[in-house]
């Protein structure tokens, strides 16, 4: 058993980044929250699901195509995270939900985030099969039924979080024209342009991550993202020293991340 | 107590292909397989409870005759013929390549064509001039689109540097910034699963 050396460097940033989480934890759990910049997609939300409520039409959610064992993974988990906020707010305020799914493995899950959406606001009755569609797992075939389900059931709001490829623009046009209100959200830079364009709202990048401590203001997720926000600092540092050092022909920085960075 | 064994079996797994990464191991990298496999058959159970679901929504529409129940009777007919002949005829004979060839790809192909009357739609809206940030982005997409065409450089050489300007510096200083910030947050979203703090998998 030995330690992979080029990989040592991926290994020591890791620790510290959970290291900086966990004390950033203990210092929110300590009283001491951290504070959190508006971020106007999510705060949309409850708007959205009010405008369908009001207007009596359902709700559109997309968690992308995404898988969940692969680079793309967390992009869908944070797209299922608020899944079961968004399910909680239209069992609150009584709208109906219809998620879309693409990848099967995630099916299941997206079924167990809007039933326990439904439990958590007290209604776990009101909950029903047809909320959660598996339409295919072929990316245009999805495309399609999405945009068909969009169509038909006149949707007011659409919610489109995860990752997505090629089928976000199809999916977010389809939603202008059934005229819902669209909050879209990925950290895929080539879709990112299309949801800026088409969207009402839109989380960029790494507010998407964010989106679950926002919404539920719990201590241990609060101070988890400030830990996030240490690592993300000391990247930055790191940048623009090794922009400096490199103008200077000094290559200790590059030389580094080349030998154990891999 | 449901949720804490969910929270350590989530947690357990995390670790060991955590350390597959790092630590050079025939028996990390015997368990980390296994995982794997386990994974597969998971996906594939997935798949069967995807299509039972399929089935339900479109059954009911079939047998209550509801607005659009011909297409799911479409979509039925086709899960069953695509399911017999792969299950008899297995899916790399050639009958079931001909099927997906002739239907399932074209149609894709077809969908996927359809982008370009999507893409014109919303450049069209997104270039209408609202505001100083519209302003910027009409200009820039102008320049880059006038560099792609012969006409660019006539109207001036100047053009296919200022769109070559436009890529390589602020877009790519914009674009670096956001994948270092969403890569980051990608890293920190898994270690809050692993602690149990997000528990997108489990409800």
């Amino acid at each position: 058993m030995s330690l992979v050396a080029d990989r040592a460097l991926g290994l020591v940033t890791l620790l510290l980044l959970f290291g900086a989480m966990y004390w950033q934890m203990q210092v929110a759990k300590g009283g001491k929250l951290p504070t959190i910049r508006r971020i106007a997609g999510l705060d949309a939300i409850p708007e959205a699901v009010g405008r369908a409520t009001e207007l009596g039409r359902p709700v559109h959610y997309s968690t992308g195509i995404g898988a969940l064992d692969n680079e793309f993974g967390p992009q869908t988990l944070a797209g299922l995270g608020l899944l079961q906020y968004v399910s909680m707010l239209c069992a609150k305020y009584d709208t109906k939900i219809i998620n879309t799914v693409c990848n099967p493995v995630v099916f299941p899950l997206s079924q167990e985030m809007v039933k326990s959406g439904y439990t958590e606001a007290g209604r776990p009755d009101a909950y029903t099969d047809d909320m959660v569609r598996f339409l295919s797992s072929e990316q245009f075939a999805y495309a399609g039924g999405a945009m068909g389900t969009m169509q038909r059931e006149k949707v007011a709001a659409n919610f489109m979080i995860g990752a997505f490829y090629a089928e976000a623009l199809l999916i977010a046009e389809a939603g202008f024209q059934a005229g819902a209100i669209q909050v879209g959200s990925t950290a895929r830079m080539y879709q990112l342009p299309f949801f800026v364009i088409v969207c009402d709202y839109v989380l960029i990048g790494e507010e998407m991550f964010a989106a679950s401590a926002y919404v539920s203001r719990e201590p241990d997720k609060l101070g988890a993202l400030a830990g996030q926000d240490i690592g993300k600092v000391v990247s930055f540092l790191l940048i623009g020293l090794g922009a400096v050092l490199t103008t200077f022909k000094i290559n200790v920085i590059t030389d580094f991340l080349t030998k154990y960075g891999k | 107590m449901q949720r804490r064994y969910q929270t350590w079996i989530v947690a357990a797994t995390a670790i060991l292909m955590l350390c597959e990464q790092f630590v050079k191991s025939p028996g990390l990298a015997a368990a980390a397989k296994e995982v794997r496999n386990w994974g597969l058959i998971v996906a594939a159970f997935a798949l069967g409870l995807g299509t039972v679901n399929l089935t339900m929504i479109h059954g009911d529409k079939i047998s209550k005759k509801k607005e659009g129940w011909f297409n799911s009777l479409v979509l039925m007919a086709g899960l069953v013929v695509f399911a017999v002949t792969g299950i008899v005829l297995g899916t790399s004979h050639k009958t079931y390549s001909a099927m997906y060839d002739t239907t399932v790809s074209p149609m894709a192909t077809a969908l996927f064509g359809t982008l370009i009357f999507y893409i014109v739609s919303a450049g069209y809206r997104s270039f209408v001039i609202r505001r100083l940030e519209s302003g910027v982005i009409l200009a820039s997409a102008l320049i880059v689109m006038l560099a792609q065409i012969p006409v660019g450089r006539m109207i001036s050489p100047v053009i296919p540097d200022a769109a070559t300007w436009l890529q390589n510096i602020p877009n790519n200083a914009g674009q670096r910034g956001l994948v270092i910030g969403a890569a980051v947050g990608a890293v920190a979203n898994g270690l809050r699963v692993m602690l149990g703090l997000e528990r997108n998998f489990g409800g």
